[in-house]
């Protein structure tokens, strides 16, 4: 027979008769508490693979023998009375670990009722197969799970509480909101995992209608009321620092606010907000580029300059400023030191980021949208009781995505409001729609959460009756105004002549070359020619008629000539800077190009 | 004016296929009707046709590269679909043939039978197995013996007869292919001594033998029998096979040699000429892209293209984009300095008469508004 070979953490160490009995030894042998815990055996055919290394994601299971699970009442018992841990369960061969591959080999029952001859091990808790993100979601056994997914991955962006010693944290940049609030329809997991402690959303009044064109697709609207009462309202701090270095000679950067004679100083108005330690002063405005941390550098060529004669010592204007785009209210001053005794000051700005057009928001089931309106309060529809939405999303983002719990979320947290009490959809075990329906129907609720609503507009009765409930969303961190450009004339590159990239810069917007061949192909010659010259990097260039090559003009002298042959016999000629900067690269190759210039026509 | 009279109007604005489609459709029509539908037609036909200047050649590669980011979503869903004899397909096959590459990963070929022999398929039965392929080791059983150094081969009486052959053809293939004569012919075994100096070279004499063809054409590793019915219900039969061979297939005596196809381009192109080679790369690329829904105009501009230097000529480096005639347009393309510095060797002028030429300098291209342009003769202006 064959003999089966043995792979430990993926290197094969050696064959074995039978390589099943091995893996099951091993497993013995981890249960009696010999073999370490995290330690996992995977037995494929003929192949026995015996991990041990990091980074395997390994979660607990209870050992399941003849169809009967090792965990008893008993057990239950003793941990209830403090006399067990989870820990002795797994010592004890109660509980052991699995990671993905050892838990092909296992045939896990979800619930005991399930249990049969066959299963090997049994979930604690169903909702234990899934992971943090996805077992905080809502009615996620009644969602799509691409939508349970993406709605997990986006939960990473959610602006909320930023971190519990964020006033003396200086995170190069983070956002958070001001008032976020625990969700009214949560798991059980809320609390374990914090949700509960450190929220990232808050409970939105929510319609679902089209609303005149402004939440196509997957746009929202927002109830400016709202907006104008802190909705979702947040802040974008960003921090900089500054350090007082040492150079040679005992010259030293220094802190201060620059005087008149610094090299590069910024004229007297840059400098008012700043304190005597050259420090802006907490909540203070400070404008984009605006300076943070006067700084002076001491000259750069010091030697040469006092050879000559006793200069007078000229220092250089070295303050840190805001990044181009970015405003704000200072939050915040350090000073400190750092690992070689220079001092350090690090300024934290802060922005105030109300909801705009433009800004990104999810629910937890993977619904997301970007505002298209922000509606004025007064001409928003409102329901029976005089409720106004605070967002309306479109009915067409439900059907084909399927997010059941989206709306599931609804009628529960709606429950919740009229109740005073958080609604429970821990997957597998939440409270039913029956029993949500129900609760809405005693409040006098339709139970399918359905209402009438009127037109904010016109004040007429809307004829179909709109869906309103209440649903967590969270405040992505893809802003607009931290993404919005444009860009008529700006900065060019030095080398090219051709305008900057990225926003940080100004930049303009490419045009690649799949753009370019699409106007070839319109045959739209001028405006190719006005995007690829006269937009990016048009110049006009002398060249000699005589010998071909680019000649100069001699503006004191007010004569041109070529520098190559000496002739003046010169013309102006328009040609784009980076083909003249072709020409220079041909050069330097020892290849001599030359321009043969013809009447035009 | 009588109907003939109206359709003599249009002769020369419409293109004959059309006039010929236009009068069947208007039998029934009355002359003012008749009339009126020429008249649209021409109109149509009219818009239809490309403009000067227009760039035909961006639009086509356009239409196809659209479609091409398809493809290469949809070629995984196909991969692991086979049956029978099937032919690499979507983006790879467009790639194949673009860049007229000298090995096609699966060559096929049909040969369709003279129409006398169509519908006997004895008879195509009879050719099929002339044309398949057979190897020594598929009808014998081929030993060595180290220690006499021999070969003994024991051909296999069933097969030899199925094929029709008989072992001193045999023994003649395998003296050809081995330089060596048989020292022992018979019914039921053939003996050769190749007199080597060694096992080794023995094992390679053994291979050889082994390898060696004795029925069929080079190359055709299957051949297959396919019925076709046609539209008067009668069936027809034709061959299919797996790898092809042009210049040998079309010599034997029975196969119809215009009407027999093969998808191999290179092969084509060394057989029947670039013509072909035109024809076969266009009806080609229909195939791949025919659910696509490309204008089969763009897909004749490409094939037109590929063979307008009277080879096929490449896409890319080595073929059309390679050869451009500006040097700039090369440079710009791939190989700058090799292109440059060749370039600066002869002394190559640059009249600016391209695209990516007059893009780079800066000026309006020469296409679509660009192709505009005033032109006065000066030497007749001084007159």
């Amino acid at each position: 027979m064959e003999k089966g070979s043995i792979y430990l953490d993926g290197s094969l160490i050696g064959f074995h008769e039978n390589p099943g009995e091995v893996a099951e030894e091993i497993r013995e042998k981890r249960r009696r508490g010999e073999l370490p815990k995290t330690l996992t055996v995977a037995n494929y055919d003929n192949e026995v693979y015996i991990n041990t290394d990091t980074g395997r994601a390994i979660r607990p299971l209870i050992i399941v023998e003849d169809g009967e699970p090792k965990l008893t009442e008993k057990h239950i018992e003793k941990i209830k009375n403090d006399e067990m841990e989870f820990q002795d369960l797994v010592k004890n061969g109660v509980v052991e670990y699995l990671d993905a591959e050892e838990e092909e080999n296992a045939y896990i029952a979800m619930k005991e009722e399930e249990l049969t001859e066959d299963h090997t091990h049994l979930e604690i808790h169903p909702t234990l197969s899934l992971g943090i993100p996805s077992s905080s979601n809502p009615f996620v056994e009644h969602s799509f799970s691409v939508r349970t997914a993406k709605g997990a991955s986006m939960m990473r962006q959610a602006m909320g509480f930023y971190s519990p010693p964020s006033h003396i944290r200086t995170g190069t940049q983070g956002y958070y909101m001001f008032y976020p609030q625990k969700p009214m329809t949560g798991t059980r997991y809320d609390k374990k995992s914090g949700l509960d402690k450190r929220p990232i959303g808050q409970n939105f009044v929510v319609a679902v209608m089209p609303y005149r064109a402004y939440n196509i697709d997957d746009a929202i609207v927002f109830n400016k009321g709202s907006v104008e009462r802190a909705m979702a309202r947040g802040a974008y701090m960003r921090t900089y620092s500054a350090k007082e270095r040492r150079y040679a000679a005992g010259q030293k950067d220094r802190f201060e606010i620059p005087s008149e004679e610094v090299q590069g100083y910024r004229g007297e108005d840059a400098y008012t907000h700043l304190g005597e330690d050259g420090t802006a002063n907490p909540e203070t405005e400070v404008k984009a580029g605006g300076v943070l941390i006067g700084k002076t550098s001491p000259p750069r060529f010091l030697e040469e300059s006092s050879e000559l004669a006793p200069m007078e010592e000229k220092r250089k204007e070295d303050s840190k400023t805001t990044r181009p785009n970015a405003s704000g209210k200072v939050d915040w001053v350090m000073a400190t030191e750092d690992e070689d005794g220079n001092r350090l000051i690090k300024v934290r700005t802060r922005r105030t980021m109300p909801p705009l057009v433009g800004d990104k928001f999810a629910a937890r089931s993977g619904q997301k949208g970007i505002v298209g309106l922000i509606e004025d309060e007064e001409d928003l529809p409102w329901s029976e009781s005089g409720i106004q939405p605070d967002m309306i999303f479109n009915s067409h983002a439900i059907p084909s995505r399927m997010t059941v719990g989206h709306l599931l979320e609804a009628i529960g947290s709606k429950k919740a409001a009229l109740e005073g009490e958080k609604t429970d959809a821990t997957p597998f075990e939440a409270e039913t729609k029956e029993d949500l329906e129900k609760t809405l129907k005693e409040h006098g609720f339709k139970p399918t959460g359905k209402e009438v609503m009127y037109d904010g507009k016109t004040g007429k009765r809307i004829e179909a009756k709109i869906f309103v409930g209440v649903i967590y969303y969270e405040r992505l961190e893809h802003l607009v105004s931290k993404k919005i450009r444009a860009r008529s004339t700006g900065p060019v590159q030095i080398l090219t002549r051709q305008p900057t990239e990225g926003r940080s810069r100004k930049g303009g917007l490419r045009i690649g070359v799949m753009e370019r061949d699409c106007l070839v192909s319109h045959g739209a010659s001028m405006l190719l020619q006005e995007r690829f010259m006269d937009e990016s990097d048009e110049s006009l260039q002398f060249v000699c008629t005589q010998c071909g090559s680019i000649a100069m003009e001699d503006q004191i002298k007010g004569e041109k000539y070529c520098e190559a042959c000496g002739s003046n016999d010169v013309e102006r000629e328009k040609m784009s800077y980076t083909f003249k900067l072709l020409l220079n690269e041909l050069k330097s190759m020892g290849i001599k190009p030359k321009i043969k210039l013809r009447d035009k026509a | 004016m009588a109907k003939k009279d109206i359709y003599k109007e249009y002769q020369d604005k419409l293109p004959e296929k059309l006039l010929e489609k236009a009068k069947e459709k208007s039998q029934d029509l009355n002359q003012k009707q008749t009339k009126e539908m020429l008249e649209k037609t021409l109109k149509e036909y009219e818009q239809r046709k490309i403009e000067p200047g227009e760039a035909a050649g961006g639009i086509a590669a356009q239409a196809i590269g659209e479609r091409a980011t398809q493809m290469t979503l949809k070629t995984f869903h196909v991969a692991g679909l086979s049956e029978g004899v099937s032919v690499v397909q979507g983006l790879p096959r467009v790639e194949e043939l673009v860049e007229t590459r000298k090995n096609p990963k699966r060559e096929v070929c049909m040969i369709k039978p003279k129409k006398e022999f169509e519908t006997n398929r004895e008879k195509v039965e009879e050719i099929r197995a002339k044309i398949e392929e057979t190897k020594a080791k598929d009808i014998a059983e081929i030993e060595e013996d180290f220690a006499e150094e021999k070969i003994i081969i024991k051909p296999d009486q069933e097969k030899m007869k199925e094929l029709n052959l008989e072992p001193k053809e045999i023994a003649e293939k395998i003296k050809k292919k081995i330089r060596r004569t048989p020292e022992e012919v018979k019914k039921d075994k053939i003996i050769f001594k190749p007199n080597s100096s060694s096992l080794k070279s023995l094992r390679r004499y053994v291979e050889k033998t082994e390898k060696t063809r004795v029925k069929g054409v080079e190359e055709i590793e299957r051949a297959t029998l396919v019925e076709k019915e046609t539209e008067e219900g009668e069936t027809r039969y034709e061959i299919h096979t797996d790898g092809t061979n042009m210049e040998e297939i079309l010599e034997i005596e029975e196969v119809d040699s215009k009407r027999t196809y093969s998808n191999s381009v290179p092969e084509t192109y060394k057989v029947l000429g670039i013509e072909a080679t035109r024809e076969i790369l266009y009806r080609e690329l229909v195939k791949v892209t025919e659910e696509y829904g490309i204008n089969k105009r763009h897909l004749l501009l490409i094939a037109d293209a590929l063979t307008r230097k009277g080879r096929p000529t490449p896409i890319g480096r080595h073929g059309l984009s390679g050869e451009k005639s500006s040097v700039l347009a090369r440079a710009a393309f791939e190989e700058q300095v090799k292109h440059l510095l060749k370039a600066a060797q002869k002394g190559e002028k640059d009249p600016l008469k391209g695209i990516a030429e007059n893009i780079i300098v800066g000026n309006p291209i020469p296409m679509g508004t660009g192709t505009v342009d005033l032109k006065i003769d000066l030497e007749q202006q001084k007159k």
